[in-house]
């Protein structure tokens, strides 16, 4: 039997990930230093982006992911992880974040221009998909979503966790997390009219 | 295209640009890194003191283990990858090969997952019959669990590290298929595997930076994939991708759902496989098996009682999905597979899963002690049994557990 090339890998790489998850969390259990470098290594731009996009400017999202990555490490020779890895830490993340800007109730105000720069400090030009005056405008429109909706849809479209994920994170029923995520996907709607065509 | 499937694609799109643009520095990662290490250095000295051993027991249960074993690997089919590296510096893989490199081993290390009995490590010896491990020695993982069992020439015993109590029988189980079997299983997998047309090898270089030969096996009822040192043939892990027969699983009494980490031909730790010298060996495998704090404390009430009382706290646990608990009162305890605990919570809605509807009185028979009851199983099936308890002294303390014969 020969090799069958790689169209049928990638069906395989969302699983594969799962259960490299799965050894490297065990080694971890085990007290693998390795694993937990390399599983900050694996997550690391994937956490600080989220935390990038709930919280309130980089510095804290940079807290955020240290905050979590620390916690994380304390607890990892007893994890027991249900689902998966990259869900749980993005969940943490979240969590993280909505914690911190509880704390923070007055809600500090980004200049968005200066987000945007940072955001974008180590991206190359042609990974900047995107024309700037959208991302803003995107940007924009998310920051004036209620902070359970916004977060609800970031977390659903930039973090790819499915419903069941958010709802299990944030401790709430699966129709609230999807009513939320409904209703700020109708006000995205009003407020980004002018993007997207109907 | 719908609008709001147009603003989800807008805002997913917005998320890629973000994924793809904001990276940590060299500063914050070594800021973060240095701090886990930390605490996960700390955490780790004082993780082990606070566990308490659980689960497995019922890997114990010899006369039960038949096994769904596992592992890896190698049956000699002509099943030739080549292409696999195109650029020569690496030798073309053959399953055989796999096949042959097992056949040659001295000692193999496994640590893994079972479906029900969470997760184990085993050591294998052999000297001259690779098919006949010489001595196996297999423990349970989970929470620090105190229990292992070990096969010899001399026969079969199973040791409590934490009361150094020993339950021996003479009997050779080594031929058993209740171990690991490093051939028979997978032989099995890949037969099949073959017949069907379902075998698929490719490279991967994973998270470690380290290249490997990934062969998948899909059938119908499951999915299974194992990684292979592209120099040694020796296989490194086994995973199970998907499982559609759960219940097949479930019916096994071991059936291995991943193996972790597997080594080869290290010298095991001194004395794995001996009985230690200061082992106490006692007459009755439950007295092997119980532990400080395992089971129900029974002093301050009649066995009367403590029956009536043990077998609501179990039936509470089992309602409320507390394998901990179950498994503290019950010997044995099997967990079902996370699957299937999710579909019978789903079928169950608010019903729970086990209740007592009446009991008879507590009688004893022999050695152990009998509560008559009948039962309704997800609020349908009515069941009546003699639930068979034991009572134990341990320290000065007596204590009462369900124990279940075969």
């Amino acid at each position: 039997m020969s090799y069958q090339g790689r169209s049928n890998v990638s069906k395989l790489t969302r699983k594969a990930c799962m259960l490299e998850d799965k050894i490297l969390v065990w080694k971890l259990r085990r007290g693998s230093m390795n694993a937990l470098g390399c599983i900050y290594e694996k997550y690391k731009h994937d956490m600080l982006a989220l935390a990038v996009s709930l919280a309130s400017d980089h510095s804290v999202a940079e807290d955020v992911v240290h905050d979590v990555f620390i916690s994380f490490a304390q607890y990892a020779p007893r994890l027991q992880l249900r689902g998966r890895l990259r869900s749980y830490l993005l969940s943490s993340v979240a969590n993280r974040c909505r914690d911190m800007a509880r704390k923070n109730s007055r809600r500090q105000t980004r200049a968005l221009d200066e987000t945007l720069t940072v955001t974008t400090r180590s991206g190359e030009p042609d990974q900047l998909a995107m024309a700037t005056e959208q991302v803003q405008h995107i940007g924009r429109a998310l920051e004036q979503l209620p902070d359970p909706q916004k977060e609800v849809i970031i977390l659903h479209l930039q973090g790819e966790l499915n419903f069941r994920e958010i709802a299990r994170a944030q401790g709430l029923p699966l129709s609230t997390v999807q009513s939320r995520y409904r209703y700020g996907l109708t006000k995205l709607r009003s407020l980004l009219d002018g993007e997207v065509e109907t | 295209m719908k609008y709001i499937e147009k603003t989800e694609k807008l805002i997913k799109n917005y998320g890629v640009h973000k994924n793809s643009t904001v990276k940590t520095t060299a500063e914050l990662d070594e800021r973060i890194l240095k701090d886990a290490f930390v605490v996960f250095q700390k955490s780790k000295q004082t993780i082990s003191a606070e566990l308490r051993p659980t689960l497995w027991r019922l890997i114990m249960k010899s006369r039960i283990s038949k096994l769904a074993t596992a592992a890896l690997v190698i049956i000699g089919l002509s099943i030739v990858f080549t292409g696999l590296f195109t650029n020569g510096a690496k030798p073309a893989y053959a399953i055989e090969q796999t096949l042959e490199a097992i056949r040659q081993i001295k000692t193999v290390y496994m640590a893994g997952e079972f479906y029900k009995q969470g997760e184990f490590e085993c050591w294998m010896q052999y000297d001259s019959n690779p098919d006949k491990p010489a001595y196996i020695w297999l423990g349970n993982l989970q929470i620090d669990s105190p229990l292992c069992k070990i096969c010899s020439p001399d026969g079969v015993f199973l040791l409590n590290r934490h009361t150094r109590r020993v339950f021996y029988a003479s009997r050779d189980e080594r031929d058993k298929n209740w171990y690991v079997n490093f051939g028979k299983f997978f032989e099995d997998i890949v037969k099949k595997a073959v017949q069907t047309d379902s075998i698929e090898i490719h490279p991967e270089t994973t998270d470690m930076n380290k290249e490997v030969i990934v062969v998948t096996i899909t059938s119908e009822k499951r999915q299974q994939q194992f990684r292979v040192d592209p120099e040694t043939k020796l296989p490194l892990s086994f995973t199970t991708l998907r499982e559609n027969d759960y219940m097949e699983m479930a019916r096994n009494t071991l059936a291995v759902k991943n193996l972790f980490e597997i080594r080869y031909n290290e010298e095991p730790p001194a004395g794995l496989f001996d009985m230690p010298e200061d082992a106490v060996v006692v007459e009755e495998e439950i007295d092997c098996i119980v532990h400080p704090g395992m089971g129900m404390p029974a002093d301050d009430m009649t066995a009367e009682e403590a029956c009536l009382q043990l077998v609501k706290k179990v039936i509470q646990a089992t309602n409320q999905f507390d394998y901990k608990t179950v498994q503290n009162l019950r010997f044995p305890a099997p967990i079902p597979p996370d699957e299937i605990l999710e579909a019978m919570k789903a079928q169950l809605g608010n019903q729970p899963l086990i209740e007592l509807i009446k009991h008879g009185n507590p009688y004893q028979h022999g050695d152990m002690w009998y509560l008559p009851v009948t039962l309704l199983e997800g609020g349908r099936k009515t069941k009546k049994e003699d639930i068979p308890i034991k009572f134990y002294e341990f320290d000065g303390k007596s204590y009462c557990i369900i124990a279940y014969e075969d």
